[in-house]
């Protein structure tokens, strides 16, 4: 899961030590879970040093303390810095849902209500913030589930919202950080958003969109394929290799009898 | 030069931080240390010889050859039941014989770490090392030498060898000097006769430039017309008998009489030229002289001349017989590290720094990049011809074609081999890399690199109590390679320099008994005895030091005559240096900031072309560019214990700049040298990544606010105020100066001509062409597979890591050969017969298309040329220098020769077509120790 993406990286870091997936790389994990032992379990650098190389030894074939001992080192001495984000969601307000709903495209309304909801978690862990997102605009876009074909159309969208006065730009040219001008502070939350992975058809769902379901294995909302679609894609082909993993066991113990 | 000659060795090359993470104790073996990257290839020097000699080993080049020849006979066996456990004991035997545990590198990645190292020393298999020395290259990049406690107590009483030990020195200074001990020789045999004389010293007027920073504020420059100026004209340099130059080239494989060589022996460092002294006191009626230490010596029983520069702890001993018998009795030799070539090249290239001071004309320009640009399109022809001139260098058939598992080999033995996407790849690569360099002032002209000398006939007056006259006037030098070729003046440069008071035109004397005294001295360049030179061109001293000569007219004439810059020198504390004193000059030592302060001139040149000629601006840059060589020197001095001032923060700190007072501010500000030139993009990554970064952000920016592309918006006129703005911001901010300085102008020249340019493209490809057509089991290629997979993790790992680490050029050649000797041995364990092993790694990397087609270069790369060579008969095709050839490459003339060789005897190590192990994939070079 992408950084931006985790909530709650204390339940992230307890998730990937339970055996959770930890990403493509093992060592993308470690970042995190020295700030989880560090900060959760109050361990000393030294300490975490050692937990950590634990980790990598268990989850990372041919890891060699030695090519890994100075990052895991610098990772322990750093681990107390930044404190662990633990957060259970975000709420959208009636006000904001109706900012984001003048837009008159569809893919603008994603792609705000996704700059809302990563401006509001900023905001949720600093109070100088004032609603800037500093997500890369590729990643927002994913996220949004709002597709382009050219690089450029990405900054014609922010320019649109831009033209409609619901986001501003830093004062920087190379700087690309948006500003979302609509976030309110407080407020009742007409929408909760717990899962930052897909806010595209999270604002979908939050519109009534039927066309979106939420997966019942994981959580994640999806776009449904049909009326019997029940999992994202990827908790669908691991269901598929747990039945299939079920079927095989259960001729086995045919065989066996 | 010729050099590299020496043969290598494996040592253990650890972190500091590595070694604390251990426990200060760590334990190792060298097939571990080879997997994790910290087993190291250095060449073999005087103190691997002393270290040898301690443990009773001798290091024997015939036994090496005699092992690897017996592993290529295995190779080829294709009973692999038999192969297999004999390669592993062979590889294990030259692991035995080419391993030194007594030698460990350690790389101090953090200074306490190293100082508890210094103090304490750490175990390691068991075994107690301790600080030995630091090299000042190693010491540059933080590496430092550790030896085996047993042996710490007797290598230091060697590297002392015998010396008066209650001598004041500078600490670092006889740190050096106990590393010269460390650089990369071939011992050669005792001299019949050695002396050491006093150094030529004369005396002139002549104008010069000083500049003192020894007051308080900014350095005071002055010029001072008629200045007495003393030079030392032999400082480093010595003079040989030609016969001794002659049996000496002879000893290190050179085959010829060394025109100049660079020696080394016990506290001895310098070059040494062939001159006849015997026939030059003959001359002069002399039969005896006095030498050093006032002793008289015999002209007729000495061979070899070297001067007190060159023996750097002569006055630590009482006379030439007690060193040669310290030298004798500790297992010194003399040795040569390298040698001047027998004939010079005819085309050299520059770089930024030559040419960053001259004022071209865009016609010049375009002339100047002219034959770069021509050749490089050469060789994007797809030519085979050219493409391997360019990969093999234009000397490449003086000795005949050597073959090896080369892709340079293989096209030489199949030219339809130049479709191969691997070859491709490379020769792309390696023209990526030569555009690249073109842009940053790497650009060819007429010349070539020659070893320095002073005038050994003054030399010879001076020793043998003559009035010194020299045979050379001021202005003159003497170079039998331009006087052949009836050139009259050269430009000469030596790096590193800065200003334009750096270079030097010569004028080139010739004829009557300069021809005759210098007739064995026929490639160094001999300066003359009686103008400032030396100083000039950042003080040459002729200790090895090489200079750039070219008779290029544009240069030449561009070239304007500047005193020399001298700057006011402080002096280094002396004392009796202890072991503390040594480890502590080590840390000063660390990441020295010289290449800092040179990039900082470099820019100056950039922000100087933003101004008017005459301007205020200018001419302060100008003063800043000339105190650049004192902050240059100042860098040195610190390494050496001396309190030495650094360039003034307001010159390249924008916070500094406005902190600074009111009157000076706008002025700094204006002429701040904050940012890199435009074209340093293409010497550092980093700086392309933030330029690219920059202008792709900016152009992203310019499309959110203003929805119009960033070029329409920079070329358009009538901006809105925001738009105005905008423009003003993003230029104002660009990472990397963009005003028309000579190199930046040299860059886009060199931009608009190439970029975009691609290599021409080929026919399909049969990569049958290079299989042996011999089966493999479907195990072995599981094997190899899973050797592929741990090599792509490897090479990835490592890329990151290089990258995190800046990692230099050479680490990442080593790497790259440890890492591909380390596979190879383990693609030979799983696949003993050779010609299985190509045909299955074949199949991996290019049936099946996606697995890296340098794995299968890098394990088979000569079993790849020997299928080629056996298809057609053995037959080679290569270029070679003639005049009358039809093909023209860098300002030369080529035909192609023809050859045929034994495809069967080669296998790319010694004994086969090359002549040596330095032939195969040896990515180490002539530097690739660490002195």
């Amino acid at each position: 899961m992408a950084r931006t993406e985790i909530l709650n990286e204390r339940k992230e870091a307890e998730r990937i030590l339970a055996g959770g997936d930890a990403g493509a790389r093992a060592s993308d994990a470690l970042p995190l879970l020295a700030r989880y032992f560090r900060q959760a379990l109050g361990l000393t650098p030294r300490e975490t040093e050692g937990r950590l190389g634990e980790f990598m030894a268990a989850r990372c074939p041919g890891y060699s303390p030695v090519r890994y001992g100075g990052m895991i080192e610098s990772l322990a001495r750093k681990g107390a810095a930044r404190p662990l984000r633990e957060l259970d969601g975000i709420g959208v307000t009636a006000g904001e849902m109706a900012s984001i709903s003048s837009l008159p495209g569809e893919s603008h309304r994603r792609l705000l209500f996704t700059m809302l909801c990563h401006a509001k978690l900023y905001d949720a862990l600093s109070e100088k913030n004032g609603g800037w997102v500093n997500v890369p605009a590729r990643d927002l876009f994913r996220e949004a589930r709002v597709p382009v074909r050219r690089r450029e159309e990405r900054y014609l969208y922010l320019n649109d919202l831009g033209a409609a006065s619901l986001i501003s730009f830093a004062k920087r040219v190379d700087n690309l950080n948006v500003r979302v001008t609509f976030a309110e502070r407080g407020g009742t939350p007409a929408v909760w958003v717990g899962d930052f992975r897909e806010l595209g058809y999270e604002y979908m769902a939050a519109t009534g969109d039927r066309g979106i379901a939420r997966c019942a294995r994981c959580g994640r909302p999806f776009r449904k394929s049909g009326n019997r679609s029940k999992y994202c894609a990827e908790c669908r082909a691991a269901a598929r290799r747990d039945l299939e993993r079920a079927r095989k066991a259960a001729s086995r113990k045919d065989v066996r009898k | 030069m010729v050099g590299g000659f020496a043969s290598r060795r494996y040592v253990y090359k650890l972190r500091a931080s590595r070694i604390r993470r251990a426990g200060w104790e760590v334990s190792l073996s060298p097939s571990e240390a080879r997997g994790n990257g910290e087993l190291i290839a250095l060449s073999e020097s005087q103190l691997m010889r002393l270290i040898d000699g301690l443990n009773g080993v001798r290091a024997d080049p015939a036994r090496v050859a005699a092992v690897r020849g017996r592993i290529r006979e295995l190779r080829l066996l294709e009973d692999e039941a038999y192969a297999a456990p004999g390669l592993a004991a062979l590889y294990s035997e030259m692991d035995g014989m080419l391993f030194r545990g007594d030698y460990v590198c350690v790389v101090a990645d953090s200074v306490r770490d190293y100082r508890r190292l210094a103090a304490r020393g750490f175990r390691l298999n068991g075994r107690e090392y301790g600080r030995l020395l630091g090299t000042p290259s190693g010491v540059k990049r933080g590496t430092v030498v550790f030896a085996s406690a047993a042996l710490l107590p007797e290598l230091r009483r060697l590297l002392d060898n015998g010396r008066d030990l209650s001598k004041r020195l500078v600490p670092a200074k006889l740190e050096a000097y106990y590393a010269l001990a460390c650089s990369a020789s071939v011992p050669v045999s005792m001299p019949r006769g050695v002396a050491v004389v006093r150094d030529c010293v004369t005396r002139f007027r002549a104008d010069e430039i000083v500049l003192d920073d020894t007051g308080g504020g900014q350095p005071r420059m002055r010029l001072e017309r008629g200045r007495e100026v003393e030079l030392d004209d032999s400082d480093g340099y010595g003079m040989a008998m030609p016969s001794l130059m002659e049996r000496w080239g002879r000893e290190i494989g050179a085959g010829y009489l060394l025109p100049g060589c660079v020696i080394r022996n016990s506290f001895c460092k310098g070059a040494v030229f062939p001159v006849d002294f015997r026939e030059f006191a003959a001359e002069h009626g002399v039969s005896e002289f006095k030498d050093v230490w006032g002793d008289t010596r015999r002209v007729e029983d000495t061979e070899l001349v070297l001067t007190e520069s060159m023996l750097k702890l002569w006055d630590s001993y009482p006379s030439m017989e007690a060193y040669l018998s310290c030298c004798e009795r500790n297992g010194y030799s003399f040795a040569i590290t390298k040698a001047s070539p027998e004939t010079l090249e005819d085309v050299r290239e520059m770089n930024y720094q030559f040419l960053q001071s001259y004022d071209f004309t865009d016609a010049q320009i375009g002339g100047l990049v002219a034959p770069t640009v021509s050749w490089i399109r050469g060789v994007l022809s797809g030519d085979w011809r050219m493409a391997v001139l360019f990969a093999r260098g234009t000397r490449m058939g003086e000795r005949g074609a050597f073959l090896d598992g080369s892709f340079s080999s293989a096209v030489m033995a199949e030219p339809r081999m130049m479709g191969d996407p691997f070859v491709r790849g490379q020769i792309g690569a390696m023209l990526r890399k030569r555009i690249d360099a073109a842009k940053t002032g790497v650009l060819d002209v007429p010349g070539n690199y020659s070893l320095v000398s002073g005038d050994p006939y003054s030399l010879c007056q001076s020793m043998f109590g003559l009035e010194v006259t020299g045979l050379l006037g001021p202005g003159q030098v003497y170079s039998r390679y331009w006087a052949d070729r009836g050139v009259a003046r050269i430009a000469s440069y030596r790096a590193p320099m800065t200003c334009h008071n750096n270079i030097r035109v010569l004028e080139v004397a010739s004829g009557g008994e300069l021809d005759r005294f210098y007739r064995y001295m026929t490639t160094p360049t001999v300066f003359n005895s009686w103008d400032t030179c030396a100083d000039a061109m950042n003080g040459f001293d002729k200790d090895g030091d090489c200079v750039i000569n070219t008779p290029l007219p544009l240069l030449v004439g561009s070239t304007a005559p500047l005193p020399a810059i001298v700057c006011v020198q402080r002096k280094a504390p002396m004392r009796i240096p202890t072991e503390r004193d040594l480890a502590e000059s080590n840390v000063m030592s660390f990441g020295n900031a010289v290449g800092k302060v040179t990039n900082r001139i470099t820019s100056m040149y950039e922000v100087r072309a933003r101004f008017p000629e005459g301007s205020r601006e200018r001419r302060v840059l100008d003063y800043r560019i000339m105190c650049g060589q004192l902050y240059q020197q100042n860098e040195i001095d610190k390494t050496k214990g001396i309190e030495a001032r650094d360039m003034p923060a307001s010159w390249h700190s924008r916070a500094a700049a406005m902190a600074g007072r009111p009157r000076d501010r706008a002025l700094d500000l204006r002429i701040l040298v904050d940012r890199k030139p435009y074209f340093m993009q293409y010497v550092y990554p980093s700086e392309r990544a933030k330029w690219r970064e920059y202008v792709d952000n900016g152009r992203a920016k310019c499309l959110m606010q203003f929805r119009r592309p960033l070029r329409d918006l920079l070329a358009a006129k009538g901006r809105t105020p925001e738009e105005e703005s905008f423009a003003d911001r993003f230029l104002a901010g660009l990472p990397l100066g963009v005003a028309p300085c000579t190199v930046n102008r040299i860059c886009w020249e060199v931009e608009r001509e190439l970029d975009g340019e691609e290599l021409a493209p080929a026919g399909a490809f049969d990569h049958s062409l290079m299989a042996s057509g011999a089966g493999y089991t479907p195990d072995q290629l599981e094997a190899v597979a899973a050797a592929y997979a741990d090599y792509r993790l490897e090479h990835d790992s490592y890329a990151q890591r290089a990258r995190e680490e800046n990692a230099d050029e050479w680490e990442r050649r080593a790497h790259a050969y440890m890492t591909r000797e380390a596979f190879r041995r383990r693609c030979e364990a799983a696949c003993p017969d050779g010609d299985a092993l190509c045909d299955a790694i074949l199949d991996l990397c290019y049936a099946r298309g996606h697995a890296s087609k340098q794995f299968a270069w890098d394990m088979c790369g000569e079993t790849f040329v020997r299928n080629l060579l056996r298809r057609n008969g053995g037959r080679i095709r290569y270029p070679v220098r003639d005049d009358g050839g039809d093909i023209e490459f860098r300002g030369m003339r080529f035909s192609v020769a023809e050859g045929v060789v034994d495809p069967e005897a080669f296998c790319g190590w010694p004994g086969g077509i090359g002549d040596g192990e330095e032939g195969w994939g040896d990515p180490f070079g002539e530097n690739g120790d660490l002195e």
